[in-house]
């Protein structure tokens, strides 16, 4: 799986990891029962602090899609499956929104408002 | 000539250097064998202590059917490791090994065994036989002219090259940080033949132990270095990150890896574990390339500055050779 961090992006550092790991169960690449890499060795290699994977990580545990055990560490959660039969249906939506101009903002804004 | 045209020349030359010769060694040993059948003591020598003194006997006719099942029994072994390693239409280096090895080994046993049985001829005791350091010297000798002969009497011919793809850099921001990072396990039936032959060596030991033999702590060790080394090399976890490529035991140790500057390119390629690197596990080809080859199929394949190669099978490669790439052309960015 792949982890990306920008420092120069508004979003929060903990924010970025745990859209990672969301895409990387989004695009199928995660399934349920994987474990997490450790939170020590994400923030190794991304030199980030500890606390900010471990927030990453908690908040994916509050989304149900990781369950933290002691010991074992983060292991997906079948939540991960929904989000791998939407990617195809995503995916198209994000090259539609692309064609037309929409910013990412917009097309977020607008799937929340169709939401509720 | 096309590939195939070359993987056939291969494949014919391996059997004539790593079959055909063997076979007819073995038969001529054995033909000579049983022509001195008549003169030999009706139990010879069949072991000898370090000191030189014979210190096992079993009856004479015991020696040349020994020594046609061990011929025949290996250059059979070494056959059908190349045939259903190469069923796909692969050739590697670690098959003009395999073939060079099947004559080396077949050259030793036969000399071995003919000379060591020949010695004996006229004797009444075969607790007079002479000691056998010299035959088995020239043995060893022979064997190894023969394994360099069997090397160069083959093509170099290597299949693997085509299936490799290269990767676009995956689009980093400058400044921005990413680490890839999976595991890959090594496939069942690896595993299952692993065991297998670990718990039969086991088995062996215990038997060994229980004839009294002093062979068995020579087994026993063997057996805990083998259970240790699959222990060790069952699960790896893999990373990318901005030190370059990491492969590390599960156990925490061995650990391999490639140095972010040290990485010339990055692709994904399709690995056959017998022709491409002669089996599963860690293992290092005559031409330089290592791999941590757990299963057939996707790879990852790293190329180091001076041209080596580093392979782990591994899925979702792609994005981690696009990952390496884009690391590894921004430290040359940054030296340039």
């Amino acid at each position: 799986m792949l982890i990306r961090v920008d420092p120069a992006s508004e979003t929060p550092i903990f924010a970025q990891v745990a859209a990672s790991v969301r895409a990387d169960a989004a695009a199928g690449r995660l399934r349920a029962g994987d474990k997490l890499p450790s939170a020590r060795e994400v923030a190794a290699s991304l030199g980030v602090n500890l606390h900010t994977v471990l927030r990453a990580y908690q908040s994916l545990r509050e989304e149900g899609l990781v369950d933290m055990r002691r010991g074992r560490g983060a292991v997906v959660t079948e939540a991960v499956e929904p989000l791998a039969q939407l990617h195809h249906d995503v995916a198209t939506l994000v090259a539609r929104a692309k064609e037309l101009g929409l910013s990412p903002d917009t097309l977020a804004a607008l799937v929340k408002e169709t939401y509720r | 000539m096309t590939a195939s045209d070359d993987v056939r020349t291969a494949r014919r030359r391996y059997l004539v250097v790593g079959c055909a010769v063997p076979v007819a060694l073995t038969l001529v040993a054995v033909a000579l064998m049983l022509a001195w059948l008549p003169e030999m003591p009706a139990t010879v020598a069949t072991h000898w202590s370090s000191t030189g003194e014979p210190d096992a006997f079993a009856s004479a006719w015991t020696v040349p059917v020994g020594t046609a099942v061990l011929g025949l029994g290996l250059t059979a072994l070494f056959a059908t490791i190349m045939l259903t390693g190469t069923r796909d239409g692969h050739w590697g280096p670690m098959m003009r090994l395999l073939g060079a090895a099947s004559l080396a080994t077949t050259v030793l046993v036969t000399v071995g065994m003919t000379w060591s049985f020949g010695l004996q001829r006229g004797l009444a005791d075969p607790h007079d036989a002479p000691g056998i350091g010299l035959p088995m010297l020239v043995a060893l000798l022979l064997g190894v002219v023969a394994g360099a002969a069997g090397w160069y009497a083959q093509p170099n011919v290597t299949t693997g090259a085509r299936a490799t793809r290269t990767i676009e850099p995956l689009r980093l921001a400058p400044g921005e940080r990413a680490v890839w990072v999976s595991t890959t396990t090594m496939s069942r039936a690896a595993m299952v033949a692993i065991v297998a032959s670990i718990v039969a060596l086991a088995l062996g030991t215990v038997v060994v132990a229980a004839t009294g033999s002093p062979a068995w702590w020579v087994m026993l060790g063997v057996t805990v270095l083998l259970v240790l080394l699959a222990a060790t090399t069952f699960v790896f976890r893999v990373r990318v990150d901005d030190r370059g490529l990491t492969v590390a035991s599960a156990a925490g140790v061995p650990r391999f890896g490639v140095a972010l500057d040290d990485v010339a390119s990055a692709a994904v390629t399709t690995v056959n574990p017998t022709a491409d690197f002669g089996g599963w596990g860690v293992r290092l080809v005559p031409n330089g390339s290592f791999g941590i080859v757990l299963r057939a199929g996707e790879a990852l394949q790293v190329t180091r500055r001076d041209g080596r190669r580093f392979t782990v099978t591994v899925d979702d490669a792609a994005t981690a050779a696009a990952l390496l790439e884009a690391l590894s052309s921004r430290v040359r960015g940054a030296r340039n």
